[in-house]
């Protein structure tokens, strides 16, 4: 930002001195015929411009002080001639402009005086300016030189500027990023190396004390016995911790039995926990989530206040690990932490949550009953899928009572779980949702009828199926009234004449079609 | 004392494995992909080879039938996942694997395997 500051303003600054110059050539030196008059008297002899007096025929006229050949050089004296000239009343005379010999009219000889002002080449004679050392004045005496000569005229014109500029500019950039990746890749082989050499320091100690020492005496390890497998210089760098933490995490993973319960016990013992818990407590996202899988493979409980506090995390990683592991690690899963959730879960958070609680619910007290009473739809609807999936026959009677009070879409899943589970419900439940206005509720009650529907049903689906709107529904409602009652949907054929609803039947009773 | 090789790339594993054997007065060789393997197999006098599945340059199904081929007396433990595909797994028990272990696993269970192995 400094640099581009810095270089806007040095154009801007050599802009306004090439404008300066530009003007300079351009201005007016005399304002009029009588200043550049005034300017010849005050100034005298000025080099180049001479004077001579010729008569009304244009003849020279030849004085012994205005000689024919070479004229007068003090315009003051050229007019004093012309004045005696005139008293004598020889003749009357004309003072011509001569402009190196040649004649020159006035206009000519006021741009060649001017020109000469503007280049320098002739220093005014101003007596007062001299004696007051005005520095005006004084500069007035210097020849014109530009500000910017030799390589830094370069700088002068706005366009070569910009271009050796954004040159400039590149290159810079272009080293500069090549230093930094240099920079990074060499800190990066420098912490693979590192990385490296701590694996093998760690793997011989680990091994040792992992076979060599029971549990109890890992738990009730001295410091002194411990910085003889790991150095107590050591623990103190935090890349050596992150290795440690690592190769634990992955034994732990790989082993079984009691070292699994050993490597817990050490990772305690080295103080691994404090780095997994100040993990939690970082504003990184990924450092969370490392925060919370370490807690979570090496079943650290003691974590599980700090892991609660991200269940309701804007960031879709942490909020699903900390559901998660608290899934994982809570001995009594009252399942408020996911309850409570302002965001809508995705699919593959539910698969994930489905997948922990499948394992979970023989061993835990999961209140599923709680998600039920959830702000959040997903949530409620994750909930019924579970009821189904896991089959929580004893929480039906739950959703029963809560049909009535739902959104359609709960009611959809509601029906789909008792569908699903093959238990009879309330006929409110499904011949309330066949006459729903919602066709997707009204296909889904007709589907789920078959199965769940009682006489009542058959009934309501004898008066609704002329009027059902759409050929798939019809269709479905006939399937469940025959699965419902045989005889009931036999009379309905018979006496029901309408061309749609008997084709349909003979489509049921055709063993080739009726799965189709 | 018998020599064992064991074959495994994951440096932890293949470090515990070699700690817990050595101390049963086992002689180890340790190697980390599947070309050192072949080679230790063709240069090295052995009593059980302890190989991994998934090792680099080679699989662990290559180093099995080499070793059948080249040391068809000398017995070999598979140290695998258990996620890995059951086709390799059947095929390592179809070319005459004396015992396949799961990961995760306990040391001292495969330390048991191997006495068990290389007493029959």
């Amino acid at each position: 930002m400094i640099v581009k500051r810095t270089a806007t303003l040095v154009f801007l600054l050599c802009l306004l001195i090439k404008t300066e110059v530009v003007l300079a050539q351009n201005e007016q030196v005399f304002a009029d015929s009588i200043s550049f008059v005034d300017f010849l008297k005050a100034q005298g002899e000025i080099p180049g411009l001479n004077y001579r007096l010729i008569d009304s025929s244009g003849k020279i006229i030849s004085t012994a002080l205005a000689p024919e050949v070479g004229g007068i050089v003090d315009y003051s004296q050229a007019l004093a001639i012309q004045d005696s000239v005139l008293n004598r009343g020889s003749v009357e005379s004309t003072l011509e402009f001569l402009v190196y010999n040649e004649s020159s009219s006035f206009e000519a000889s006021q741009e060649y005086v001017s020109n000469l002002l503007r280049n320098g080449d002739i220093v005014v004679n101003t007596p007062d300016s001299v004696n007051r050392k005005d520095l005006i004045s004084l500069a007035n005496k210097e020849r014109y030189s530009p500000l910017l000569s030799g390589p830094y005229s370069y700088i002068g014109d706005y366009k070569i500027f910009a271009v050796i500029s954004t040159i400039t500019l590149f290159f810079v950039f272009a080293f500069a990023m090549i230093f930094f990746m240099v920079l990074y890749k060499a800190r990066r082989n420098r912490k693979e190396k590192l990385v490296a050499s701590y694996d093998e320091q760690i793997v011989g100690p680990l091994s040792e004390i992992l076979f060599e020492k029971s549990l109890e005496e890992l738990e009730s390890l001295s410091n002194e016995e411990l910085y003889l497998s790991f150095p107590e210089n050591q623990l103190k760098k935090p890349i050596y911790m992150q290795v440690l933490v690592g190769r634990i995490l992955a034994l732990n993973k790989k082993m079984k039995g009691d070292f699994k319960l050993k490597l817990k016990a050490l990772y305690k013992r080295l103080d691994l926990d404090k780095l997994s818990i100040e993990k939690l407590k970082s504003t990184k996202w990924d450092r969370i989530v490392t925060g919370m899988v370490e807690v979570n493979e090496m079943d650290y409980t003691e974590a599980l206040v700090w892991v609660k506090k991200h269940v309701n995390s804007p960031n879709f990683h942490i909020r699903s690990q900390a559901v998660a592991t608290l899934l994982n690690l809570s001995e009594n899963i009252d399942l408020t932490f996911l309850r409570d959730q302002s965001f809508p879960l995705s699919r593959w958070q539910q698969m994930n949550y489905l997948r922990i609680i499948k394992h979970l619910h023989s061993t835990r007290n999961l209140h599923l009953g709680n998600l039920f009473d959830s702000e959040n739809q997903s949530i409620r609807l994750f909930g019924y899928k579970l009821v189904r999936v896991i089959g929580r026959v004893d929480l039906l009677a739950d959703l029963e009572s809560k049909f009535p009070f739902t959104e359609i879409e709960d009611k959809i899943e509601i029906i789909k779980t008792f569908e699903y589970l093959g238990v009879p419900a309330l006929s409110e439940l499904i011949n309330g949702s066949l006459t729903s206005e919602n066709i997707k509720l009204a296909s889904i009650a007709a589907r789920a009828a078959g199965v769940i529907g009682d006489q009542s049903t058959a009934q309501l689906i004898i008066k609704i199926l002329n009027d059902a709107p759409g050929f798939k529904l019809k269709m479905t409602l006939m399937k469940s009234l025959q699965s419902l009652n045989v005889q009931l949907y036999n009379q309905f054929i018979e006496e029901n004449l309408s061309p749609d609803l008997q084709r349909i039947s003979q489509h049921l009773s055709d063993p080739l079609l009726q799965d189709v | 004392m018998k020599k064992i090789l064991i074959i495994e790339d994951d440096l932890l594993i293949s470090s515990l494995v070699q700690f817990r054997l050595e101390k049963d007065g086992y002689e180890t060789i340790l190697v980390k992909d599947g070309n050192a393997g072949i080679i230790a197999i063709d240069t090295e006098t052995l009593d059980l080879i302890i190989t991994d599945v998934m090792i680099p340059f080679k699989n662990g199904i290559e180093i099995i039938h080499h070793a059948r081929k080249t040391k068809p007396d000398v017995p070999i433990i598979v140290l695998s996942s258990l996620g890995e595909e059951e086709k390799i797994v059947l095929e390592a028990f179809n070319l005459g694997v004396a015992d396949f272990i799961p990961k995760p696993f306990n040391p001292n269970e495969l330390a048991i395997r191997v006495k068990r192995v290389l007493r029959a």
